[in-house]
């Protein structure tokens, strides 16, 4: 009688409040038994190659493999199910494994250049107060899985979780398997060309995001459909004030910061993390946006008359507008309306 | 310490901040001043700045009273058909500090007879001449020196309320004006109308405002929200159904609220409750003759509770607080008898209403014994 090979699967599972099979979809390697005569034993296929690995995510919790962002308030928990089998996918414990977490680079709306290492958020064992970190080392249990939980961080974007046996050779997909950190439901602010500008025409190139910076080139306009709804109104009734006053449209509002396009921290000045004037506070939630309102062209004049319109139609239109930057002598470049589409904080 | 009164930090009574200007200052808070009713928030602004002050004048410092009316009109439309009127009358207290720029209501049900924006579907379509005939037209729609508004919350509920005209006169304390009013296929609730004094623009901030992670930003966030006076006015809360099974459900739901609010006291909530449980559990059965019994001796319940049912308006305006912890709680702060005569008045309504609607709309309540549901 031949003698099984050694096989192990090490198998990663996020789940937060469902489950859903998407192994598939994340590179788990599906192996056909069927192929091979003696079932029994492992295939000698794999004996070329020694001990054999493979990682997949099992269940999510939305279907999707993503969850939110942590905020500086609150961890958003996620677990994580690793689980050590061999090759006839029996659970092997007492394996000594490395699980590892890696933010993908350029995704969530930070692909130019930013100053320090991005946080990938971090790994803890189940249970456990432990710090997080972005790569741990257990053992599996006698059902053959290491039960932890994933940290993410307050910064969006793809994370590519691994696994790898520390004592011994293991076989891994080539295809870590991912998990999105995004707030669900952003979209590109859809445009009004009658009411408000998305991109410079006055005395920028044509064609150039207003907000643009080098770190989140194209990405600074997203919010969610509600509040973009919102926004519209605001525009409208902007419009409307003015036009009742002075005989004329307004010039078109000029939309500066929302939210990158899967949320999270907007780390504009690009440092990953929150610091007072080199990122926004709010602006993570798809429902905040700000407006320019600087003496520089395009923008809503600093003058009482306008400032009287706009939180007027704001008000009318249930949000809440507040103008940060103000009241500086000189006026400070930054100066512009913060408005709060859904009339409060995110 | 009796002339400020402190929200979070002590020290920041030794700030001086100058009206109009940015002050640089030591210590984060954010100060009530009682002698001018508004707030000095100081926070660090981060990099050189270093902690700034400036001064945040508040939405609150009037004094409303609201009178609400409501009554079921014919439609003029030859289908014919009726719905419901509503219709406010607004003074302003002798306390009152600022002119009333707004007033409104959050989450109503759909309302008409009152212009609404274009949807956004049609803005970008919108011509100077759109524009300006909407802006006519909301005035027009309203009191003199008003305009209305309606929208769409980022909730999805419905947002409808009047603001004052941007050159009309001031709206100040003594003033009082009739004449809001709009059309609803939906019955009453009592609902918080959102009294908004003129602070005369927007606040304004040296920097980012204070974020969440900060005493001072937390303090603000209340502020933030409590950024008006709440007054109780009947608004369309409660859903016609045709049945007439979804409209006692949700008045059913309504009375939960109303209790909180300290509108009608639990014990009566409770009563009337299984009266509306009894009456739907019969229409449920199909039984609407056996469904008008229960709801009679609701209203018979109602009036021998609340004698005051059929008595003159009273208006018992109160100042407003200078920051009060949550909505709730300010809320509770001004019941008078007016709200819990109206909550008693929009109750009798929407039970006759469904009795009505039974067709058994000639019951005599005065015959009607209590008796148990």
């Amino acid at each position: 009688m031949k003698k099984p090979l050694f096989r192990i699967v090490i198998m990663l599972a996020i789940m937060t409040s469902s489950s859903s099979l998407i192994a598939a979809e994340q590179g788990f390697v599906v192996v056909d038994f069927e192929q091979f005569e003696d079932t029994t034993v492992c295939p000698t296929y794999y004996s070329d190659w020694g001990a054999h690995f493979s990682a997949a995510i099992l269940r999510t919790g939305n279907g999707d493999g993503s969850v939110e962002p942590s905020t500086r308030d609150k961890e958003q928990l996620t677990s994580v199910v690793a689980e050590v089998t061999d090759c006839e996918g029996n659970p092997q414990s007492d394996i000594e494994v490395e699980i590892t977490v890696v933010a993908v680079d350029g995704s969530g709306g930070h692909a130019g250049p930013h100053v320090l290492p991005r946080p990938p958020g971090g790994l803890r064992a189940s249970g456990s107060n432990d710090p997080v970190s972005e790569s741990i080392v257990r053992m599996s249990d006698t059902s053959g899985q290491i039960q932890m939980q994933f940290v993410p961080p307050e910064v969006a974007g793809r994370h590519a979780i691994t696994a790898r046996c520390v004592a011994i050779e293991c076989f891994a997909p080539d295809v870590p398997l991912s998990v999105e950190v995004k707030v669900d439901g952003l979209a590109a602010i859809s445009p009004l060309p009658t009411f408000y500008t998305l991109t410079e025409y006055l005395q920028q190139p044509i064609g150039q995001n207003i907000g643009d910076n080098t770190k989140h080139d194209g990405e600074n306009h997203y919010l969610t459909p509600e509040a973009t709804g919102v926004l519209m109104k605001v525009a409208f009734y902007y419009a409307a004030e003015y036009a009742a006053r002075w005989g004329q449209f307004p010039e078109k509002l000029h939309i500066n910061d929302a939210s990158l396009p899967s949320g999270g921290l907007f780390d504009y000045s690009g440092t990953w993390v929150y610091t007072k004037g080199a990122s926004h506070f709010e602006h993570r939630r798809g429902t905040v946006v700000d407006i320019r309102a600087n003496e520089l062209l395009g923008a809503v004049p600093p003058s009482p008359d306008a400032d009287r319109m706009f939180m007027r139609a704001a008000a009318t239109a249930g949000a809440q507008a507040t103008r940060e930057y103000a009241k500086r002598v000189p006026r400070h470049p930054n100066e512009h309306y913060h408005l709060r589409l859904r009339g409060a904080r995110e | 310490m009796k002339s400020r009164w402190l929200i979070s930090q002590p020290c920041c009574a030794l700030l001086v901040v100058i009206s109009g200007a940015v002050q640089a200052a030591s210590t984060e808070g954010l100060v009530y001043e009682p002698a001018t009713g508004n707030y000095v928030l100081s926070y660090d602004c981060g990099s050189s700045d270093g902690v700034l002050s400036t001064t945040i004048i508040p939405a609150n410092k009037v004094s409303p009273a609201v009178e609400s009316a409501f009554e079921v009109v014919q439609s003029q439309y030859d289908y014919g058909g009726e719905f419901i009127q509503y219709r406010y009358t607004v003074s302003m207290g002798a306390s009152s500090r600022q002119p009333l720029l707004m007033f409104a209501f959050e989450a109503v049900r759909p309302v008409f007879g009152i212009v609404a924006p274009p949807p956004p579907a049609m803005l970008n379509g919108a011509s100077l001449t759109d524009v300006k005939k909407y802006q006519r037209d909301a005035l027009e729609s309203a009191p003199s020196d008003w305009k209305v508004f309606q929208a769409t919350t980022y909730a999805g509920g419905s947002r409808v309320g009047w603001m004052r005209g941007l050159s009309s006169p001031a709206f100040v304390a003594g003033a009082k004006q009739q004449g809001f009013t709009f059309k609803s296929a939906d019955l009453p609730g009592v609902a918080v109308a959102q009294f908004v004094g003129d602070q005369a623009g927007t606040w304004q901030f040296p920097c980012e405002s204070p974020g969440s992670d900060t005493q001072v930003g937390r303090d603000l966030e209340v502020l933030e929200r409590n950024n008006y006076v709440p007054r109780f006015a009947a608004a369309p809360l409660i859903n016609y159904d045709h049945t007439s099974i979804g409209t006692l459900k949700a008045l059913r739901g309504h009375l939960s609220q109303l209790v909180q609010w300290q509108l009608i006291d639990g014990a009566f909530a409770t009563q009337f409750s299984v009266y509306l449980s009894d009456s739907i559990a019969k229409l449920e059965k199909g039984d609407r003759a056996g469904a008008t019994l229960p709801l009679a001796s609701a209203r018979v319940a109602l009036r021998s509770k609340y004698p005051l049912l059929e008595s003159e308006t009273v208006i018992n305006a109160v100042p407003p607080s200078p920051i009060p912890v949550s909505p709730v709680d300010e809320i509770r702060k001004i019941v008078t008898d007016y709200d819990r005569v109206l909550a008693a008045r929009v109750l009798d309504f929407d039970v006759d209403y469904v009795l009505r609607q039974l067709a058994e709309p000639d019951v005599d309540v005065s015959d009607l014994v209590i008796s148990p549901p």
